[in-house]
């Protein structure tokens, strides 16, 4: 064999082996970029529905706009509240007023139940309300919503982003449950009260922006009606 | 001759002017006093509480006009409205940006999606609670009061209400609050006269 062939064949040799390196480097990097956003790592286990809702709540990114434990006080520039909307109050305003309720409601998702399997035998008053305030909640997540401007010459404030296709039912179960653990209830179990005094309402309404067409602020008692 | 009619002239108007004032006061200037008072109840639960006449007699023509109940800076406002059946409710959206208004209470109502300065009317032909929500601010909640008669009034911070014009008479008073209830306390309402009265309201 001549020494001309002897290097044809290094040549091949050589090029097949960095062909295969090649070919191995770009099988690893296809993989690992395929999937988008890049595979989760390892999940850690969960004894509870409510710890893998804590992981998400922290993972998935809530947090970064409603705050530690979904106390809500995060600053959204020209967002028309000022600050995100908080989350650990979302119990109270599903109609969870007591956390014998909010249990309840922890329990099922604990055990995999739709909460609306309980509607023929609602474990507690004001059921379809709580349903209709569970169901919302859950479209918000899915479809995002745009955030009202305070200023509306100012800049566009962070909106909630759609987090479909990130957020699947049972992790929507989970996060939920989560946030019904973090109201802060009271000694005696209830939740926070969020209404204010009729006065200090009607001072915010009075102190609003633009003028409206005038209207009477319901908390005056009407004249009473002649009886007929 | 006159001093005969004299005395017959004043009976006459007296008369008259008796009748007149008896026919003026069941025609409409009916006595009425008012009630007043204040909600015994823990601190949550004494503000927003809406105090009521139970039943009074009679049918109560409800207001020609409607009622706002605003929807600004992502809340209603007021957080509780109570109305008399046969009210329209005007929601009034003050916000850059998309509300909804619903309820899944008593049959339900949806008035579909608005935007700002855009309005919706629904007019509630039924007695009860309303709990009043938006699909897309699920942190949004409040709630319609809808009663019998136009004899209620909302407390204040401190749980104080007072009910002007009620016609005289002897009434049940309840109490009506978003995380609890009170009543029945009697009332007794003498024309010209406050009835003061406390309205004890648990869980």
């Amino acid at each position: 064999m001549g020494s001309g062939a002897k290097r044809v064949i290094a040549a091949v040799l050589a090029g097949l082996v960095l062909a295969t390196a090649g070919g191995s480097v770009w099988w690893t990097l296809h993989r690992a970029s395929a999937a988008t956003p890049p595979p989760p790592p390892p999940e850690p286990h969960f004894a509870t529905k409510v710890e893998r809702g804590a992981y998400l709540f922290e993972h998935v990114g809530c947090i970064a706009c409603h705050g530690v434990h979904g106390a809500g006080g995060v600053v959204n520039a020209n967002y028309i509240r000022g600050t995100n909307p908080a989350l650990d109050l979302q119990a109270g305003r599903m109609m969870l007023d007591e956390k014998a309720k909010g249990d309840a409601v922890v329990a099922m998702i604990e055990h995999g139940e739709d909460p609306h399997a309980a509607t023929a035998h609602p474990p507690f008053d004001r059921y379809d309300v709580f349903l209709a305030q569970w169901d919302a909640t859950r479209a918000v997540i899915q479809n995002g919503n745009p955030a009202a401007k305070l200023d509306p010459n100012g800049p566009q404030p962070v909106s909630m982003p759609s987090w479909r296709g990130t957020v699947n039912d049972a992790d929507m179960d989970c996060l939920l449950a989560y946030l019904i653990t973090q109201e802060p209830w009271d000694a005696d179990g209830y939740a926070p009260d969020e209404t204010e005094a009729p006065e200090q309402e009607a001072a915010e309404h009075a102190a609003g922006s633009e003028p409206v067409e005038p209207h009477e602020q319901a908390q005056q008692t009407p004249p009473p009606a002649e009886p007929q | 001759m006159s001093r005969k009619i004299s005395p017959l002239l004043f009976a006459v108007l007296f008369t008259l002017s008796a009748s007149g004032s008896f026919l003026s006061l069941r025609a409409g200037a009916q006595a009425t006093g008012s009630i007043s008072g204040v909600v015994d109840a823990p601190a949550r639960l004494r503000a927003n509480a809406v105090v009521y006449v139970d039943h009074a007699n009679g049918h109560f023509a409800a207001p020609s006009a409607p009622v706002s109940l605003d929807q600004r800076g992502m809340r209603f406002l007021p957080r509780v409205l109570p109305v008399l059946v046969g009210t329209t409710v005007r929601f009034d959206n003050h916000d850059p940006t998309q509300h909804n208004v619903f309820s899944p209470d008593n049959g339900g109502y949806d008035l579909g999606m608005f935007g700002q300065n855009q309005t919706a009317n629904h007019r509630f032909d039924r007695a009860g609670v309303y709990t009043q929500l938006c699909h897309v601010h699920p942190e949004m909640i409040a709630f319609v009061i809808v009663l019998q008669n136009p004899y209620y009034a909302v407390t204040d911070a401190s749980g104080n209400f007072r009910i002007p014009n009620v016609p005289a008479g002897s009434y049940h008073m309840l109490a009506w609050q978003e995380h609890g209830h009170g009543g029945p306390v009697d009332a007794v309402v003498h024309a010209g006269a406050d009835t003061s009265v406390h309205v004890p309201v648990g869980h």
